[in-house]
């Protein structure tokens, strides 16, 4: 199962972070994706900031979808950025190519300096 | 009205009602005459009539709907043509014939979903045969290489992929993985399946045909799709292999010199991701020396988990290769890694399609053993045998 909590946003820096916490196979996109792409649709702040702390396990479905919503973003002039995955999931991002396109931060310290 | 229209008592007592007034005013008509007594042929008609009179509404108000219902029923359960009731009244041979329709009305909706559901599980058939017929049945012969591919797609329509082609010098081996499985992911391997066989006979390099087919599947594809291949290409001539990356699994390389495993990133980008790959993706040289084996397979095999929820994963994937690469030809290879797999993930049910693939580099002068073309490319339900033995595996 997987939960989805967002964090309340830092206005100041403008930017918001999503939470996973669980396994986001299929049943677990399923899930949260209504939930995310709503809070995603007119999204204000300038990152959308996905923290993967508690997140053990990503399947290609739902890599498409933050691949997705990453090209929503690009839209809106956003950016998606990703922090703080275990080791299998960061390797899952590698392995696919993903980073190549989408900031990532091995923790939330590290995002901070880079936006300060 | 209505209310008395609710009941069939109500309604009874309607009629009763009815003729209760009637007899007041035969009694009151014989009262007023200063008639004491009636008749008893009189007393007997009106007896008569009141039973009649009952016998009738009885009849006609209930006996008769009950008995067209019925009779509906009976055709509905023998599977003839039957009718529906149109009333107004809402007693309970109304409420009755209401259901009776409802019931109908829902029973001819269930009985189109069934055979609309009939037809299209005869579409999906037809589609799963069309896509095992796109799949290579048997290894090729491939000069210098032993090379054997099984695969099994988790529902009838899988989006693993591979194929071996062979054009000029050059042979082209790729496996692909298209996210998800199921009808769009089938579609969309086609689709890579032709672009690919297309650029093979335009580019003479794996690179070329990588770029070529991101560009034309990008448009075509929505933005949560997207496939990872690994694409081999072996120069049947110089004995050379090069390999591009598109976002795919480890290339798992068997060194037979050191009796080890290497894992390699495959590199790139997954295809459909971006418009243009050509800045991403490279095709790099793979130095082979005889015996070495390559292993390609697809995120099926190392996602996989047995019945405790633990995964294959690709160090159990890699001990697997380095344990039977040493001993087998590629189709041994292929069946004691499937039969480890399979033993592994025991009666867990299959959540994405598999794909592996064992290319052993054999030397320019040695006919590959097992690819005679009798190495069927369905993953067979062997790999489930209990049994140690793999007749004609031993190298």
């Amino acid at each position: 199962m997987l939960t989805l909590n967002v964090q309340a946003p830092d206005v100041e820096k403008s930017f918001q972070i999503f939470e996973l916490d669980g396994d986001m196979d299929k049943v677990g996109l399923d899930a949260v994706k209504d939930k995310f792409e709503s809070l995603a649709e007119n999204f204000p702040y300038r990152y959308l900031v996905v923290d993967f702390t508690a997140l053990n396990f990503i399947n290609s479905e739902s890599i498409g979808f933050l691949m997705a919503l990453h090209s929503h973003l690009i839209k809106l002039k956003k950016s998606l950025i990703f922090i703080s995955a275990k080791a299998h999931v960061k390797d899952v991002f590698s392995v696919i190519g993903i980073l190549t396109l989408i900031e990532y931060h091995d923790t939330l310290e590290d995002f901070m300096k880079k936006i300060a | 009205m209505n209310f008395l229209k609710k009941s069939l008592l109500r309604r009874v007592f309607v009629y009763f009602f009815l003729f209760s007034i009637l007899i007041t005013v035969v009694v009151f008509y014989f009262a007023s005459s200063n008639q004491k007594t009636i008749g008893l042929n009189v007393f007997i008609a009106a007896l008569f009539v009141f039973l009649l009179y009952f016998l009738l509404v009885y009849l006609y108000e209930i006996v008769r709907p009950f008995k067209l219902l019925l009779q509906q029923i009976k055709t509905l359960l023998t599977g003839r043509k039957y009718k529906r009731f149109y009333t107004n009244r809402t007693d309970e041979i109304g409420i009755i014939t209401h259901f009776f329709n409802e019931v109908t009305k829902n029973l001819e909706k269930i009985s189109g979903q069934l055979k609309e559901g009939k037809r299209m599980l005869s579409e999906l058939e037809v589609a799963a045969q069309i896509q095992k017929d796109i799949l290579p049945v048997e290894s090729p012969h491939i000069p210098g290489l032993d090379i054997v591919a099984k695969t099994r797609p988790a529902v009838e329509l899988g989006g693993d992929n591979f194929d071996f082609i062979t054009q000029n010098d050059n042979t082209i081996i790729y496996i692909g993985d298209v996210t998800g499985h199921g009808v769009p992911a089938a579609l969309v391997m086609t689709l890579v399946h032709t672009l690919i066989h297309t650029f093979v006979e335009i580019y003479d390099n794996a690179y070329d045909i990588v770029v070529q087919t991101n560009r034309r599947l990008k448009t075509r594809i929505k933005s949560t799709m997207f496939m990872t291949m690994l694409m081999l290409r072996w120069n049947n001539v110089s004995q050379k292999m090069t390999f591009v990356g598109a976002g795919h699994e480890h290339l798992l390389i068997y060194r037979a010199g050191k009796g080890q495993c290497e894992d390699r990133m495959s590199g790139g980008i997954a295809l459909g991701m971006i418009a243009d790959n050509s800045k991403i993706i490279k095709e790099v040289e793979l130095p082979l020396e005889k015996n070495d084996v390559i292993i390609l397979y697809s995120d099926g095999i190392v996602e996989a988990r047995n019945m405790s929820g633990e995964m294959y994963g690709l160090n159990r994937l890699k001990a697997a290769v380095e344990l039977y690469a040493s001993q087998y030809n590629a189709d041994g290879i292929v069946y004691h890694i499937a039969r480890d797999f399979s033993l592994y993930v025991q009666e867990h049910v299959q959540e994405d399609d598999v794909t592996l693939m064992a290319i052993r580099y054999i030397g320019p002068e040695v006919q590959a053993q097992s690819a005679s073309g009798q190495n069927l490319t369905a993953w067979s339900d062997q790999a489930k045998d209990k049994s140690e033995d793999k007749q004609s595996v031993l190298i």
